[in-house]
């Protein structure tokens, strides 16, 4: 269905889009008021009291206002540098470093599991770089990529699928109804029906568990890709969640490599 | 004790989206100038206009995720505490919550309040704040 090199190619033209993007938003996201008061480096650091003080002392250098700034600079050109397709075998183990760090900055994650597959991403791209002339490395990072796409989904559908909340329909009702996110009004009022929580509830657990489905049956795979890019879609319209749309659909060339493997 | 795992966290991916009952909560807060009229209970956090171009670039978006994060990881570890002493008050997770309502409460109040409630009750409440640092 899709070649190794032609996978690898669209996997980090969609990686480093998304890299951009975020790099922007952080840019934006410590220029707000909030970078000085709840996410203050002075409160945050310590988090990392116990480290050593070398540790301690980089990270004050680096998470320092100018710091953060120089750093989430150096990751937007690190990545606008890859789309042009400049300094492979070092870029993305500097892009890894960079999201790692970003990531330290807020605490663990920016935006809780978009920054992880950012790193899944990074991570085995990073990797290859470091063996890319080896025989097996292109195909190690996909099957990398695609094993924790795959799971993203699954253990997402097996945790839901085993709670009584989703399974009723209520937990729908508790996440999008009576949550911080910012749902629409519209579907807000829609969920005061039993019958649309119990659909999506169960629409979504259905479509996260069927990621399995395609190992047994890949030539489905466009099919459940497009899909794919409609529920995340759907998930931005409803909860807000921008950057999962671009680095999950970034996985998409590994998960549909892999399943052509089959 | 986050010291180790805040370093480690980003790399351990948990895939468990919207298992766990904390993305069901809701913050809200009260404010005024006597702790014993403060206003009522309101949602801390108000409705953001969504945009199309949102999906590439929304920042006050990711800030307001990134802020109910804060209030999730607040409460994974309260109910790690065996009570609300002093302690919790003083951890990194409180302190960052603290801010988040200190930013929102308007001029003129001196007093604030926050709690993190379900549909059925309230899970966390906090003890009345000074507005002055």
């Amino acid at each position: 269905m899709i070649s190794t090199e032609t996978a690898l190619y669209l996997t980090r033209a969609l990686f480093l889009l998304a890299v951009l993007l975020q790099s922007l938003e952080n840019f934006a996201l410590a220029r707000l008021p909030l970078a000085q008061s709840a996410w203050q480096w002075s409160l945050i650091r310590s988090d990392t009291a116990g480290l050593p003080s070398w540790l301690q002392r980089f990270f004050d250098r680096v998470f320092s206002r100018s710091g953060f700034f120089y750093l989430t600079l150096a990751q937007g050109l690190l990545a606008a540098m890859a789309l042009a397709g400049r300094g492979e075998a070092f870029v993305y183990p500097a892009l890894f470093l960079s999201l790692y760090l970003s990531a330290i900055r807020f605490r663990g994650t920016i935006c809780g599991g978009s920054d992880s597959m950012t790193l899944v991403l990074s991570s085995a791209l990073a990797v290859h770089a470091f063996f890319r002339e080896s025989p097996d490395a292109e195909r190690w990072a996909l099957a990398y990529i695609a094993a924790q796409s795959t799971l993203s989904y699954l253990v997402s559908a097996v945790v839901k699928l085993r709670s009584g909340a989703w399974r009723s329909g209520r937990a729908v009702e508790d996440h999008l109804a009576h949550s911080d996110y910012d749902v629409p009004a519209p579907l807000r009022r829609a969920l005061g029906s039993s019958g649309v929580r119990m659909a999506l509830a169960w629409l979504t657990m259905i479509f996260e568990a069927s990621v399995a489905l395609l190992y047994l049956k890949p030539a489905a795979a466009p099919y459940w890709l497009a899909l794919g890019v409609a529920f995340h879609l759907a998930n931005f319209a409803v909860l807000g969640l921008n950057r999962f749309v671009f680095v999950w659909i970034a996985t998409y060339p590994a998960l549909l490599w892999a399943l052509s493997q089959f | 004790m986050r010291t180790s795992w805040s370093l480690f966290s980003s790399l351990l991916p948990n895939w468990r989206f919207f298992g766990d009952v904390s993305a069901g909560v809701r913050t809200y807060y009260r404010y005024g100038t006597d702790a014993n009229s403060l206003s009522d209970w309101r949602p801390l956090f108000a409705p953001l206009p969504r945009r199309a171009w949102h999906l590439l670039i929304n920042p006050q978006g990711t800030a307001r995720l990134l802020a109910i994060s804060d209030f999730s990881r607040l409460l994974g570890e309260a109910q790690a505490f065996a009570q609300r002493s002093e302690d919790f008050a003083s951890t990194v997770s409180y302190l960052v919550a603290e801010r988040h309502v200190r930013a929102a409460v308007p001029e003129g109040s001196t007093l604030f309040q926050f709690k993190l409630s379900t549909n059925r009750d309230d899970v966390l409440v906090s003890k009345i704040h000074g507005v002055a640092p």
